[in-house]
């Protein structure tokens, strides 16, 4: 077979039949997080395969670093990342009708106005 | 094809595998109608995650192959500019298959599945990857126009309903900006060059024509239509709709550089806002599918050879207490 | 005017040597182990053809030679001065990594002592990509490393490769006739202190590794790339890369 590409045909692509597809054949898949700049927070960026942590970072370096400003890295097993149950989401259903932990619902100016009102006219 | 490749849902070998209840269907497309992503451990339809496991890893395999067409040239770029324009674009499809790769595994397909199912002729990817780019010409018009027509299709599909695919997608449209970009630029730089350079520049843009044309799939009067796919935001664009929208906008990019187009029925009807062109050779198009193009071939010994030689580099780092899992994407 | 000869030999065989390696790392994008490698790789191309370019932009507007793409391009391979370990084929990817490790380790430490050189323009590009070429030693140490205690075939692998490779990465060092001026000019203290402070260097690595340091005293270096004398595989390379360019010598791309 002969190749457009140089490179190609310097190499023996007839040693690719003796490939084998191999389900067992990968290595182990990390979570990495990425920041943009000093002082915020590090957001989940994506994916990747790797044989270890040091290699993660390694690589993690050009697929998620190398079109943006980067201050920081950090690297995670996918397999120590724990998460919810979409079913499990319901737990939070009720969480913004939960008044009492917001600032506005706490009005204090009525009161105090008609308490210098009642003062005054004591 | 692209991100462009749909299971018929009509045909009856993929009829409703299970009963699925009705309950949990609709509250599926309620979140879906209203502009809620889908996320990897939500419940979804088998016929959802089916479709698109297909989409997302043909869509992938489209990266990587298409790696190789352009790959062609990288030794041979004529200078500084070009030679790192085009080592930086190939990484980035590189970097979109490696994306979407790990958004398909989300649906439960793993890579080496992938890969492997890529490298035996199982799996497909866009057949536009199938035709050799013969001179330096087709880099400039894969780079302009194929990536042009990509981007047409990505974007629309940016607004599905697939939580970790339309992110990897956010991503690549970003980068697709520059890989436009730097095809136009090396395009016009041909287009006002010599008379070779031009002459080099329009055989590149007829014989990529064809190809092009085919990109977005078969008329919609031919194709499969499904009003669920749809509905289910898999699909969202028809293809004859993508084929205009590209036209709108690539046609005249072309034909102010003073270079033509050939097919002498090519022209926009003022009065319905659509092109009309001569049917493009869709035997082809099949025949090409099926593996008969003038590069499958050596497409896929290219990834059987890549799994061989480097074969040695991932045996030597499987680990024994490794464990299998999904990717969050 | 010695000493603008010296700094520009010294210009030359660096920009040389960078470009062609870049080159030859470039022939895996799209090809290479991993995907995420692959990426990583190809990153490192560019930066190196990146380097190549910013040497002879040097070239160009101090010393009145022709703009970066001719001298890249249009040179006939008796005009370069690149060393012969970045001149051989491509073969598999231990060597390209070993090559990648041997090379840039002595890449980092000269420009380590270029930020000083009393050269301003390229102390001052010294210390610009002084981040990159520490990315390109960690990520060859950790391959290196990690390949080294993988399984037998990949140390085998990674060891000849070493074996292989030594004899042309002491081409590296290959002294200049400049030597001397570039010492009392206060640009760099030469060949032969660097090829120490590097040997010192990989030693360590290899060792750590759990690899073998071939004994250098007994190797012959392959000498002759700074005087312009190079293997049979530069010309087709060379041929190769200006294919397009060749063309049409007036054209514009
Ligand atoms: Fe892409
Ligand atoms: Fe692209």
């Amino acid at each position: 077979m002969k190749s457009l590409d140089p490179r190609i045909n310097r190499v023996d692509l007839e040693k690719g039949e003796n490939a084998e597809s191999n389900m067992d054949n990968f290595w182990e898949s990390f979570e990495v997080f990425h920041q943009k700049k000093t002082g915020t927070a590090y957001t989940h960026v994506g994916s990747l395969q790797a044989a270890n942590h040091e290699m993660a970072l390694v690589l993690a370096k050009e697929q998620y670093g190398r079109r943006q400003t980067t201050t920081g890295l950090w690297v995670a097993k996918t397999s120590n990342i724990f998460g919810l149950e979409e079913s499990e989401i319901e737990m939070f259903e009720t969480t913004p009708s939960k008044k009492h932990r917001e600032a506005v619902v706490y009005k204090t100016r009525d009161k105090i106005t008609a308490f210098k009102n009642r003062n005054k006219d004591a | 094809m692209y991100g462009n490749a749909f299971i018929d849902p009509n045909d009856p070998r993929n009829k409703q595998e299970v009963e699925e209840s009705q309950e949990l269907l609709d509250a599926f497309q309620a979140k879906i109608d209203n502009g809620q992503k889908i996320e990897p451990s939500d419940w979804m339809p088998k016929m959802y995650r089916k479709q698109l496991t297909r989409m997302i890893e043909q869509h992938a395999n489209s990266e990587l192959i298409g790696a190789l067409p352009e790959g062609t040239w990288i030794t041979r770029a004529p200078n500084f500019k070009r030679k790192m324009a085009l080592i930086a674009k190939v990484q980035d499809e590189v970097g979109h298959a490696q994306l979407l790769y790990n958004a398909a595994e989300t649906l439960g397909k793993s890579r080496e599945a992938m890969l492997n199912d890529l490298m035996i002729g199982k799996a497909k990817y866009s057949n536009v990857f199938n035709y050799p780019a013969e001179t330096w010409g087709d880099i400039a018009v894969i780079g302009f126009l194929v990536d042009g027509a990509a981007i047409v299709n990505q974007l629309i599909n940016s607004k599905g309903s697939y939580g970790p695919y339309c992110r990897a997608l956010k991503r690549i449209c970003a980068e697709e900006a520059f890989h436009l970009k730097q095809g136009h630029d090396n395009l016009v730089a041909l287009a006002v060059g010599t008379p070779e350079q031009r002459q080099m520049l329009q055989d590149a843009v007829n014989r990529w024509w064809q190809p092009l044309m085919h990109f977005f799939g078969p008329p919609d009067k031919q194709s499969v239509h499904s009003e669920q796919l749809m509905r289910w935001k898999v699909k969202l664009a028809s293809n004859d709709d993508m084929r205009n929208q590209f036209l709108d906008q690539y046609v005249p990019k072309i034909l102010e550089l003073g270079l033509s187009i050939p097919d002498p029925n090519l022209r926009k009807n003022s009065e319905t806002k659509r092109w009309e062109m001569s049917d493009p050779d869709w035997d082809e198009f099949y025949r090409v599918i099926k593996g008969d193009g003038p590069c499958n071939k050596e497409r896929l010994a290219v990834r059987r050879w890549v799994k061989e030689h480097h074969q040695w580099v991932t045996d030597a780092l499987l680990r024994p207490e490794r464990v299998r899992t999904v990717p969050l994407a | 005017m010695h000493r603008d000869e010296a700094i520009k030999e010294l210009l030359f065989k660096m920009a040389d040597d960078a470009l062609i390696l870049g080159h030859r790392n470039s022939e895996w994008t799209g090809i290479g182990p991993t995907l995420e490698e692959d990426i990583a790789f190809s990153s490192m191309a560019q930066d190196k053809i990146g380097h190549a370019f910013q040497l002879y932009t040097i070239l160009h507007e101090h010393f009145g030679e022709a703009n970066p793409d001719i001298l890249g391009f249009k040179r006939s391979e008796k005009e370069f001065k690149c060393c012969h370990l970045v001149e051989l084929p491509t073969v598999d990817y231990a060597f390209s990594l070993v090559r990648h490790f041997l090379f840039d380790y002595a890449d980092g430490l000269r420009y380590e002592e270029l930020q000083n050189a009393s050269f301003e323009p390229l102390a001052q590009l010294a210390k610009k990509i002084k981040g990159e070429i520490k990315y390109h030693t960690m990520h060859a140490n950790v391959w290196i490393k990690l390949l080294a205690q993988g399984n037998e075939e990949s140390k085998a692998r990674i060891q000849s490769a070493i074996n292989e490779a030594m004899p042309y990465a002491l081409g590296i060092f290959e002294p200049s006739e400049y030597e001397k001026t570039l010492q009392e000019e206060k640009i760099f203290s030469g060949e032969n202190a660097l090829q120490t402070k590097w040997v010192e260097t990989i030693q360590t690595l290899i060792e750590k590794a759990g690899l073998e340091m071939p004994d250098i005293t007994i190797l012959k270096p392959q000498l002759g790339g700074r005087k312009a004398y190079h293997t049979e595989h530069l010309k087709p390379l060379l041929d190769e890369m200006t294919e397009v360019v060749r063309m049409d010598e007036n054209a514009s791309w």
